[in-house]
């Protein structure tokens, strides 16, 4: 029987339930956001948010703020009708503005969510903190690190609440697997190899040719920076959140090699992300085969996890350190005794050998019947309308969005210029292994 | 909650068996147990079970902190004081590679092998030190711990006045003391050819094999040519105690010459050699 997730199984699954908000687990604290102690708190409170870009990903978010009782969409922007009127079936009441500084300047608008193409977030994310609005950006960030460095730092001085689309940080399956990772279970993770495998062109349909660059902004340079912003930054969060640790280096390559459409944008990229002790995670993603599909494999000495897949394994076929099944040679004694039989054992030999990769079937980080009805996605859109209401910034999710975008970015940098970058002190944070250094 | 898991079954009124089965030492341990009670029979289970987790904690040889990895990073030329436990183990194992003439030899890892390696240790008992007097030398305990580890479960047995039991550490190193509760000590099975098996029947004794299981698994290295063992094969030796068993087996298995196996065997009080494939 397959069970829904219902929001006290989420919270409980990530450790929130019987806990005050002190006790939780030290590598999410972002999670105290969601803790009922503090959401009962919050009732009847209502925040009035402004959405900058309703395209598709924005009328996805408008769809999750719309289930959340304590938010009202009373805004939105843009200058695409089409999407104006789709965002409209959503938010009757908003107002339209075809200017985002003008929704800025619009004091019933706590809030603001950007989900423009990548080259407009930059100025839409300053000017928003500038304005004294609570930001909640789509991944990425921005255009370049320095702009990502920027916006941290615009939003560290202005004290705004500053939330990144990197939905994994509020995943059950994700959050259950870190604290398995960050409990030892799986020894210290060694490597993390992210993909994401598609096989389509990422294309939009466009209903005139002018409108080409303005709707499929992804595929070209001047908008986008292709499958490294649009897909890594989860991967790469995923991978440094189970490292606990932010990379020192980092190589790349790319091309274009299937999808010769006119795009500009490779369709086909690899980079190797290298922490100072040697450990690596790389991230590979391919829009020409989609077989492998998307997974963060994240490799310890003991064992592996998949938290796409929901599984995780032992280098030794075990369940929690336990063997999961009796031998048959011991479960038929048990029976022959019973019989009064006195028969052979058949078991002794060379090394019982583990099971190999080709045979572990896994086990189940949320339980087998468990039936994935969230990507963390709405839980990421509550917690941010519940920092705006305390005005509470929870703590590290600031600095694990900023290092996501940052490291696709570096990636990136990394691809173009065909050589091993180095993580620019300038922008490192003070924050996990790394240390901020003036240029 | 216990860390193992377990079934019981009541023989009759007098009597229980118990079996218990858990992950160590990077492989499976089953242990059956006859007795009279249940939770004494737990009781015991949870001791082993314990001590071999310890023994795993302090010298599995691919754990970086353990104390086998301290002692194997210690540069040449440095008095290293050592716990009795691992000084013990490695004092049993230099007695061992003696007594089979060097086929048996936990520093097979050591960097630029070349056998005689044990010339270059000094093991100080009463002082609890250890001096590597060579570069590189590594001390790898995988082929000896599962049988340390039989000879300390037995002691907690004993212990605890427990006569009746089969445990099996891998299916590589078994311990059968008393009897099984319809039987005259323990009849268990093992592998002659790809066909056919051959029973034996132990009465306070050790079984323990050693070999590749096929030809892809080579884990076994020739103290004298440096190389792994190739090809599938298997030897299985009977002995008093596990550790014994394990050099002896290892040594038999490296060891292919009849007269230089035989007089390694004589030097092994009660030990037999079993014919299987080699």
């Amino acid at each position: 029987m397959k069970k829904e997730l219902s929001r006290r199984d989420f919270l409980k699954s990530a450790g929130l339930i019987g806990l005050g908000a002190g006790t939780l687990l030290s590598t999410v604290p972002w999670m105290e956001a969601l803790a009922d102690e503090n959401t009962k708190k919050t009732i009847g409170e209502k925040v009035r948010i402004g959405i900058i870009g309703p395209g598709s990903r924005g009328r996805f978010l408008m769809n999750l703020i719309k289930k959340n009782p304590k938010a009202e969409m009373v805004a939105i922007c843009d200058i695409y009708q089409p999407s104006i009127d789709k965002a409209l079936k959503i938010a009757p009441k908003a107002k339209v503005y075809n200017d985002y500084r003008k929704l800025l300047e619009d004091k019933e608008v706590d809030a603001v969510v950007i989900a423009t193409p990548l080259y407009r977030h930059y100025q839409m994310a300053m000017d928003s903190l500038d304005a004294g609005k609570d930001l909640f950006c789509e991944k990425s960030l921005s255009y370049t690190i320095a702009q990502c460095y920027d916006v941290y730092q615009k939003y560290k001085s202005t004290g705004r609440i500053f939330f990144v689309g990197q939905q994994r940080l509020f995943d059950p399956r994700y959050l259950k697997a870190m604290e398995m990772i960050h409990s030892g279970m799986f020894g210290e993770i060694q490597a993390v190899r992210a993909f994401w495998f598609r096989n389509g062109s990422w294309r939009n349909n466009v209903p005139d040719p002018s409108l080409e660059r303005q709707l499929n902004w992804r595929l070209y340079k001047e908008y986008s920076r292709g499958l490294m912003t649009e897909l890594g930054g989860h991967l790469l969060q995923v991978g440094t959140w189970a490292m606990q640790k932010l990379p020192e280096t980092v190589m790349g390559a790319g091309g274009l090699t299937y999808w010769k459409d006119g795009r500009e944008v490779d369709d086909n990229v690899s980079c190797i992300f290298s922490m100072d002790d040697g450990r690596r995670i790389t991230y590979e993603s391919v829009i020409s085969n989609k077989f492998y599909g998307l997974e963060e494999q994240i490799m310890g000495n003991l064992g592996t996890v998949e938290p796409e897949k929901g599984m995780y394994y032992f280098e030794d076929g075990t369940v929690n350190g336990v063997t999961p099944k009796p031998a048959a040679g011991f479960m038929q004694m048990m029976k022959d005794v019973q019989n009064q039989v006195f028969e052979k054992l058949p078991f002794a030999g060379t090394s019982w050998e583990p099971e190999v990769a080709k045979d572990v079937k896994g086990n189940y980080i949320m339980g087998e019947d468990y039936k994935i009805n969230t990507d963390g996605s709405q839980e990421l859109i509550n917690a941010f309308v519940e920092a705006v209401i305390t005005q509470k910034q929870p703590e590290r999710i600031a600095e694990e969005c900023y290092y996501a975008s940052a490291m696709v970015l570096l990636g990136y940098d990394a691809i173009e210029q065909g050589k091993k970058l180095t993580f620019p002190h300038e922008y490192r944070l003070n924050y996990l292994n790394h240390k901020h250094q003036a240029k | 909650m216990r860390p193992f898991e377990h079934i019981f079954k009541e023989i009759d009124k007098d009597r229980g068996l118990l079996y218990a089965w858990f992950a160590a030492m990077h492989s499976r341990v089953d242990i059956v147990i006859c007795d009279k009670c249940e939770n004494d029979m737990l009781a015991v289970t949870g001791k082993i079970y314990e001590r071999i987790a310890q023994l795993e904690k302090l010298a599995n040889f691919y754990d970086p902190h353990s104390e086998l990895t301290k002692l194997n990073e210690v540069p040449a030329g440095v008095q290293t004081e050592v716990g009795e436990e691992l000084l013990s183990m490695l004092y049993l194992s230099m007695r061992y590679n003696e007594l089979t003439d060097g086929r048996f030899d936990v520093c097979v890892k050591s960097d630029g092998y070349t056998g005689g390696m044990w010339g270059n240790v000094e093991i100080d008992l009463e002082g609890g030190t250890i001096t590597k007097q060579r570069y590189g030398i590594r001390f790898d305990l995988s082929g000896f711990l599962k049988g340390y580890a039989l000879d300390q479960a037995r002691n907690i047995l004993t212990g605890y006045a427990v006569s009746d039991v089969l445990l099996s550490i891998g299916n590589s190193s078994v311990l059968a003391l008393g009897n099984h509760p319809f039987g005259d000590g323990w009849r268990v099975s093992y592998p002659e050819s790809d066909d056919s098996n051959i029973e034996i029947d132990l009465h306070d004794e050790c079984l323990t094999t050693s070999g590749n299981a096929n030809s892809e698994r080579r884990h076994i290295v020739n103290p004298v040519s440096g190389a792994l063992i190739e090809g599938e094969g298997r030897i299985s030796v009977v002995t008093r105690g596990g550790a014994e068993g394990e050099a002896l087996s290892t040594a038999m298995f490296v060891e292919r010459g009849a007269g230089e196996r035989e007089a390694i065997l004589g030097r092994f009080r009660r030990a037999r050699l079993l014919d299987t494939m080699n």
